[in-house]
């Protein structure tokens, strides 16, 4: 079951660099934007995956602290994207 | 008020995290979610409302959530054979669908659901009129035909 | 016993290949689809199929556990804000006047209002 995991997250880290060449193409700030966000939740998993190789769940924290810090920095960068400034009033 | 329904959710989490009943981290985590929870409402929500939700409309909510992951898998699929298709035979088209949601809640909780189903994604949703940007002209009749908004409708707005 | 844990096992592993499998659709989708919001498309639902799916699949091979909860409250976390964060950065390009691409020829639909 292990070797399974193994598999799993290497191929979920293959997808990630793929992801990354997106990153690099994109012809638009969004799209960079979005392939790092798809990232984050690739290494997210990854992070589970490894926290149960392990068999530590403290990578789970680690796992849960990363999607929050994705969510956050996305919406920052789209709404910076936006507005064109971070503080005061949306609109 | 503000303070403790913004506090019960903090301590839940803390219990999640720390999983542990000891006398010193309950005690811990009481105090900083209370903390939080008064800084949450006198500084982030200090000019919005929360919204508020009946024990029967939570209860419909729950009902909701199963439906909708179904549609959310079958959506999947659905994107999926269009990517995998050599072909490619994606169509994208942008509709304007307007709702009579009235309460935010309602709304967001369509616009969320539209983004996760079938090939369609609100991009823009302005005093109700929800601007969606369809893979296919077949996945925009999912939204046209009313029926995820009855079910919205039905668990917040009766 | 034993034939519980192999089947729970299996279950377990059907649903993180499943997982893997919608992963592998949203990068060949980010990477193949023609423009920003066909992508977005791509990333938002494969993405939240995907990590939910392997999210469910390793809760129900830890058992019952703290770690379960903890498994749950992420793939509920992916599952509200993917889909919200794919909304904002479509919103902001959308106000920002990015045009969607749509097939030559023939525009179906009505057009932006």
């Amino acid at each position: 079951m292990r070797a399974f995991f193994w598999g799993l997250g290497i191929f979920m880290l293959a997808n990630a660099f793929l992801c990354l060449l997106r990153a690099y193409l994109g012809p638009t700030v969004a799209d960079r934007i979005l392939a790092v966000n798809i990232v984050g939740t690739k290494t997210l998993v990854v992070l589970v995956l490894l926290s149960y190789i392990f068999g530590r769940s403290l990578y789970l924290d680690v796992a849960l602290v990363y999607g929050l810090l994705n969510f956050l920095v996305t919406i920052v960068a789209a709404r910076f994207m936006e507005t064109g400034r971070l503080r005061g009033e949306l609109t | 008020m503000k303070t403790l329904r913004a506090a019960v959710p903090l301590m839940l989490f803390w219990l999640v995290l720390t999983a542990s009943v000891r006398i010193a981290d309950v005690v811990m985590g009481a105090i900083l979610s209370l903390l939080l929870g008064w800084w949450a409402a006198n500084t982030l929500w200090r000019d919005t409302e929360t919204p508020t939700l009946s024990v029967r409309q939570t209860w419909r909510f729950c009902l909701y959530i199963p439906w909708l992951i179904k549609e959310i898998v079958v959506a999947a699929v659905g994107v999926a054979e269009k990517v995998l298709d050599p072909a490619m035979p994606v169509d994208p088209c942008v509709i304007v669908h307007r709702s009579p949601l009235t309460r935010s809640v309602s709304r967001v909780a369509f616009a969320n659901s539209i983004t996760l189903t079938p090939g369609t994604l609100t991009v823009d949703l302005e005093d109700g009129t929800f601007t969606v940007h369809c893979l296919a002209p077949d996945f925009a009749a999912g939204i046209e035909n009313g029926d995820m908004e009855r079910r919205i409708h039905r668990v917040f707005e009766e | 016993m034993s034939t519980l844990d192999a089947i729970l096992n299996t279950v377990a592993a059907l649903l993180c290949i499943v997982g893997a499998f919608f992963f592998f659709v949203g990068t060949v989708g980010v990477l193949r689809l023609p423009d920003f919001y066909s992508r977005t498309h791509a990333a938002t639902k494969c993405d939240t199929v995907g990590a939910g799916s392997v999210l469910l699949g390793l809760a129900l091979l830890q058992g019952f556990d703290p770690a379960t909860l903890k498994l749950l409250l992420l793939a509920v976390l992916v599952l509200i804000s993917s889909p919200t964060a794919g909304h904002a950065l479509a919103r902001a390009v959308f106000r920002g006047g990015l045009e969607p691409w749509t097939r030559p020829g023939h525009r179906t639909g009505g057009g932006v209002s």
